[in-house]
Order: structure tokens, then sequence, then C-alpha cells
């Protein structure tokens, strides 16, 4: 009964761990130009055979505006699947979120609108 | 051309600093058609989409729901239902035309879409205009929409919440229907405009003040208009101050007669802010002040770009960078940073955007906020203090100040002035449980208090309804039914948020 709790405890600590990123970098836009326009969207990316073949993440979100902000993480599963396959499949999640668009301003009203009257 | 909607796979969705996450059926994001030029017609466009948002949600029987920024810690934006991302609606159209009765001025006007940031904002109108906002929460990340719709506040004490300096909103209400509303009191729009927009026209005090803090509820906000300064500077000092008798009523009652504030002496500062270490009251509070200029003052320093935490920043960017630092902040970790890097500085000028600048943190910070009548300041601070005393937090304390808000659920709407006491700490259960402790006492010692909606907070209808009043609780309702005029639109724009806060 003891070892069987054991066990399970071991388990569970093993699966927290697991599941929590042992690294997480972020690279951000800075100042206003580093405010996001979208959500973080993801993917985990492999890269196999000592990074001769890399898989590219597929950014189909940002409508033609550049990215904001990229994030990449990896956890302790990730480093063992390196690990155990001696450097041959090494996967990590990356995030990214687009940056905003930077309109020129318009002129509210113009629809049709006759210029040039004030208040 | 109608805007671009695209629909994201993600299922699940998180707020900014990571302290729930939701389940929902769709995620969309909204773009303007054309990005990259603001245009009445992209605009017109755009209300189309979103009105076609709502029919499908009334079609599929969903809740939708429009999100800023996601930097709330309550659920307000979370949605089971359709979450529409309105941060890539940013077109901005300064000095729109303006009714003849209007007697401020055309200049000081921007027409914006909701999804412009503060810090967007504070760009636009400094770089193309020559102004500035009256006032802006301690960081720059929230959407104008999404800040308005939970009443941010600075901590300005000749203005009032963010929401105080909107003179006009558009709303999307239904399929068929938007409307630009703007006070009756106070009308500043040509007729014209909401005309071009195709936007029914109503003027009505309460249905305005109503809307103005709506907790994303009144329909989807498309545009905001704003009623903006001529550029002005921040001449801003902190200094660290043994709580005396002076300081305390300075705190507690805004009167700086028995205190000697940093800076020019004799001149009401514009910005007061303190912020107290419960867990240090050796070395006294931190007591940042700001004067208002229309340049900057000879001899002051601009600020330093880049520092870790500048001069405007409060207690939750402290406490995100600090937790950034180091991840287990422990209270004499907490201590030691905070002296390092919340230093004293003189004399330092800058724009409010410069000074009320980026945070980058997430994840690792909570945030409470009271709005407290002036009066009763000094018991509130005390009842959490000996509260830290017997349960110590790894957090801060820190009081800002605003004039009351005439929006209807503004929770900064304590006259003569609000101070907002923030409690905020590292993401932690304990931190929950001291707010939640502070919250308490404060209800049994019947210290009268509201709490920010946008920030932790364990409100009921009952609460909500003993903090309003059923008055001010009922004329935002009916003022929501005057708007939503169906069930099914009303059950459209309600989430769990609004159903607990006895709301819906
Ligand atoms: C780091 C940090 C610092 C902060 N500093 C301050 C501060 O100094 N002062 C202060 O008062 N608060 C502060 N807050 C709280 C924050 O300002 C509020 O929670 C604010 O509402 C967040 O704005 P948002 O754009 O992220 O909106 P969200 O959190 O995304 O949404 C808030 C509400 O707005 C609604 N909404 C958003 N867009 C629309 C729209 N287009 N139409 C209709 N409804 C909409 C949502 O549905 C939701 O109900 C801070 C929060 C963080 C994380």
């Amino acid at each position: 009964m003891q070892s069987m709790l054991g066990s399970w405890r071991m388990a569970t600590v093993l699966c927290l761990t697991l599941a929590s990123a042992c690294a997480h970098y972020r690279v951000q836009a800075p100042g206003h130009a580093g405010a996001p326009a979208t959500e973080p969207e993801g993917e985990v990316l492999w890269s196999l055979a000592w990074g001769l073949v890399q898989e590219q993440p597929r950014v189909d979100n940002c409508q033609g505006q550049p990215l904001a902000e990229v994030n990449q993480s990896t956890n302790l599963g990730f480093a063992l699947i390196s690990v155990v396959t001696l450097g041959i499949a090494m996967p990590q999640r990356v995030e990214w979120r687009c940056a905003k668009a930077q309109p020129s301003p318009g002129e509210l009203g113009a629809l049709g609108a006759t210029p040039g009257e004030v208040n | 051309m109608p805007p671009i909607i695209h629909p994201s796979d993600q299922k699940q969705w998180q707020n900014w600093h990571e302290t729930y996450s939701q389940k929902l059926e769709l995620l969309v994001d909204v773009w303007n058609a054309n990005a990259s030029q603001s245009t009445t017609e992209g605009y017109a466009d755009t209300t189309r989409g979103l009105q076609e948002l709502i029919a499908k949600a009334l079609w599929e029987g969903q809740e939708l729901r429009a999100l800023g920024a996601g930097w709330s810690f309550s659920r307000a934006p979370a949605t089971s239902g359709i979450l529409v991302n309105t941060k890539p609606l940013n077109y901005v159209f300064p000095a729109p035309r303006t009714h003849p009765s209007y007697a401020g001025s055309r200049e000081d006007l921007l027409f914006v879409q909701c999804g412009n940031s503060v810090a967007e904002l504070n760009h636009f109108l400094k770089a193309k205009m020559g102004k500035a906002l009256p006032t802006s929460g301690a960081s720059n990340g929230q959407t104008i929409a999404g800040a308005i719709a939970t009443g941010t506040h600075g901590s300005t004490l000749d203005f009032g919440a963010m929401q105080d300096f909107v003179a006009g909103l558009h709303l999307v209400v239904s399929p068929e229907r938007h409307i630009w509303l703007e006070r009756a009191s106070n009308p500043t729009i040509n007729d014209d405009v909401p005309q071009k927009l195709g936007a029914e026209l109503i003027r009505d005090d309460a249905l305005f003040n109503a809307a103005l803090v709506s907790l994303g509820s009144f329909g989807i906000v498309h545009g905001v208009l704003l009623v903006a300064e001529d550029l002005y500077y921040l001449q801003a000092y902190r200094h660290r101050m043994p709580l005396t008798e002076g300081l305390w009523r300075a705190m507690d009652q805004l009167d700086f007669s028995g205190v000697q504030l940093p800076g020019p002496a004799g001149q009401r500062p514009y910005h007061f802010q303190v912020v107290i270490n419960p867990n240090d009251l050796e070395g006294g509070a931190y007591v940042t002040v700001m004067y208002k200029h229309a340049q900057p003052p000879p001899g002051s320093k601009p600020p330093s770009p880049g520092s870790k935490l500048t001069q405007g920043d409060s207690a939750l960017e402290i406490v995100g960078v600090l937790t950034d630092m180091v991840s287990d902040l422990t209270i004499p970790v907490m201590s030691k940073l905070l002296e390092r890097f919340y230093g004293e500085f003189s004399n330092v000028a800058g724009t409010p955007g410069e000074l009320f600048t980026d945070t980058t943190t997430r994840g690792k910070a909570l945030g409470s906020a009271l709005g407290i009548p002036l009066g009763q300041v000094r018991r509130a601070v005390e009842t959490a203090m000996a509260i830290n005393r017997e349960y110590a937090f790894p957090g801060l304390l820190a009081l800002r100040y605003t004039l009351p808000s005439k929006a209807t659920l503004a929770f900064t709407h304590h006259a003569p002035m609000t101070c907002v006491l923030d409690i905020d700490g590292a993401g932690s259960a304990r931190t929950k449980t001291f707010c939640q402790k502070v919250w308490q006492q404060l209800t049994e010692r019947q210290v009268p208090y509201t709490l920010h909606w946008g920030k932790l907070n364990d409100l009921d209808g009952a609460r909500v309804r003993s903090m309003y009043g059923p008055e001010r609780v009922e004329s935002w309702r009916k003022a929501r039914a005057a708007l939503l005029t169906s069930p099914e639109l009303r059950a459209a724009f309600t989430n769990d948020y609004l159903r607990t806060l006895g709301l819906a």
C-alpha cells in the first residue's frame, strides 16, 4: 500500500515537472510597436537530424503585419525526448503575436460630406 | 470591403496575467479590410462585419463578447461563446466636426476605433496632434474600449478616470442597429457624422453614463470619441518619507498642509501616489508627486527609457517586474529588490505617455483595487497593515486618487474624491487570501468601499447592490435594456461574470 502511494506521488511529481516549462524566452518589439494585435498562436516545432531538418511555423494570422512578439519554450518532456533520441529529434514550442497595423489618420464623415464646415 | 474575420483554432483563452483560462466556442480576430488607412467607408464596413458576428451569435444561441488587451484579472472579458478580438481595430480620426453648441475645441477631439491601445493613443496624440490624454492607468497596454469598460483610473488629482474624457460612444448593439451615444447635456458631434456612419444618434445622459463602464455588456463598442488636452509635461519626484501624522493627513484627506512634499514648495501636485511596503515601514512610504507644466521645466531630466521601472509605475508594475526577476518572491527579497529598483528621484519631466509607459510583465502578479472615500483612507490602510502583521503577504499597498466619475457603475464614484487602495502581490493563494481578509474586515468595520471591476474581486449581486445602491444598479440595467432591446440580445452580451454580479 505504502509503495503504491509512493509511486503515485512520484508519478504526480513527474507529471507536474514534465508539464512545467523549464526554459522560456520572449522577444518583444519595444514601445507602441510591441502592442500586439492578436492573442498568442503557437505550434510545436521539431528539429530533426541534429538540425538538418527544421520545421517552420505557419504564421497565417497576421494579415500582412509583422510579428510583435515571439515566445519560445521547452519543458522537461521536450528535453527528455532530445536526450533519449541523442538530439535526433528536438521539439520546442513557438508562440507568436502579430503586430498592429499603423493606419494613417482619416477624416470622419468624409463619406460624401461637405468639407470645410466647422463647429 | 468587409473586414477580415479570422477564426483561431484555439478553444481555450487565457487572460494576459494567466490568472485563469476559459474554454470557448470560437475566438476571432477582426481586422479592417484596409488596415493601413483610416477611412469612413472602411469603418462603416467593419461595423457591418461586427453586426454579422452578432447575427451569428444570435443564430447559434451563443454568447458574444468583445476582447480588449485581456489585461483584466477578473473574468470581465471571458466567455464560453464567441470572443471577438478587437485589438486589430485601430483607425484614428482626429478633429471630427462638432455640434454647433459644443463649447470645446474641435482640435482636442479624437475619434478612435475600439482596439487602439493606450500606448498607441499616447503616441498618436503627441506625434500628430500635439495633445495628450488627461489621465491613464500606470501602464499603457489596455485598449481604449477595454480600459473604460472597467473604469481604469490613474492618480490625477484634477481629473476623473479614463471614461471621464470620453464624449461619445459608437455602439454596435444588434444585427440591424448601431448607435452614436453622447450626453444630451453636452452634445459634441455634428449630427452629420453619425448620419454618415449610418448610426442612430441618441443624446441621453443616463444611457451614456451607464454605457461608459459597461463591462462589455452594452454591445460592441466600435468607436470612442475622446477629448484630449494640449500636450503637457509632468515634473516628477519620488522620495521615501516617514509615515508621520502629516503624511497620514495627506493620504486620508489630501490635506497637504502638514507635509513637505518633494518638489517646488507650496504647489499642489497634479499627480499624487503613495506606495507602502507593509513589511518594511521603517524606511517610510514611497511618495511620488508630479506637477503639470506646458513645457519641461528648465533643468529637469528626461525619463530614462528602457529602465525596469519608470517614474509613473505603481504597485502592480513593481510587483510584476520584481516577480520577473525572482520567481519566488519572499518578503525579505521583495523589500531588498524594492529598495534597489524603486528608487528615489527628483526633477524628472516627461509627457504622460513617457511616464505611464510599457509593462512587459505577465503571469506572476495579482492585483485588487478598492475605491474608498476620502476620510476613510487611513482606517482602510491601517486595517490592511494590521492584517499583514498577522498574515504577512509579499506585496504592496498603493494609494492613488481621482475625482469622482460620472459613469453610473464607476468604482471611483466616491465624492469629493476617490482614493484607490491597490493591493498588489505575487500571483499566489496568499495574495488572494490577504485581499479577502481586507475586504471582509473593512465590511465588518463598516468602511465604505467599492472594488475595481477589472481586478481581483469577490463580488456577487448582493454585494454589488450594497456597494452601489439599488438605484444605480437599476439605472444601469434599465439603460442596458434600452439599448439591447430584446432578451436574446441581452443574453448574447452576458457572461458568467455579469451573472455572478447580478447585473445580467
Ligand atoms: C499590468 C496591469 C496594470 C494595470 N494598471 C491599472 C491601473 O493603473 N489603473 C486601473 O484602473 N486598472 C489597471 N489595470 C486593470 C486594467 O486597466 C483593466 O482591467 C482594463 O479593463 C483592461 O483593459 P483591456 O483592454 O485589457 O480589456 P479586457 O481586460 O480585455 O476587457 C475588459 C472589459 O472590456 C470589455 N471590452 C473590451 N473591448 C471592448 C469593446 N470593443 N466593446 C465592448 N466591450 C469591450 C470586455 O468585454 C471586458 O468586459 C491594470 C492591469 C494590468 C494587467
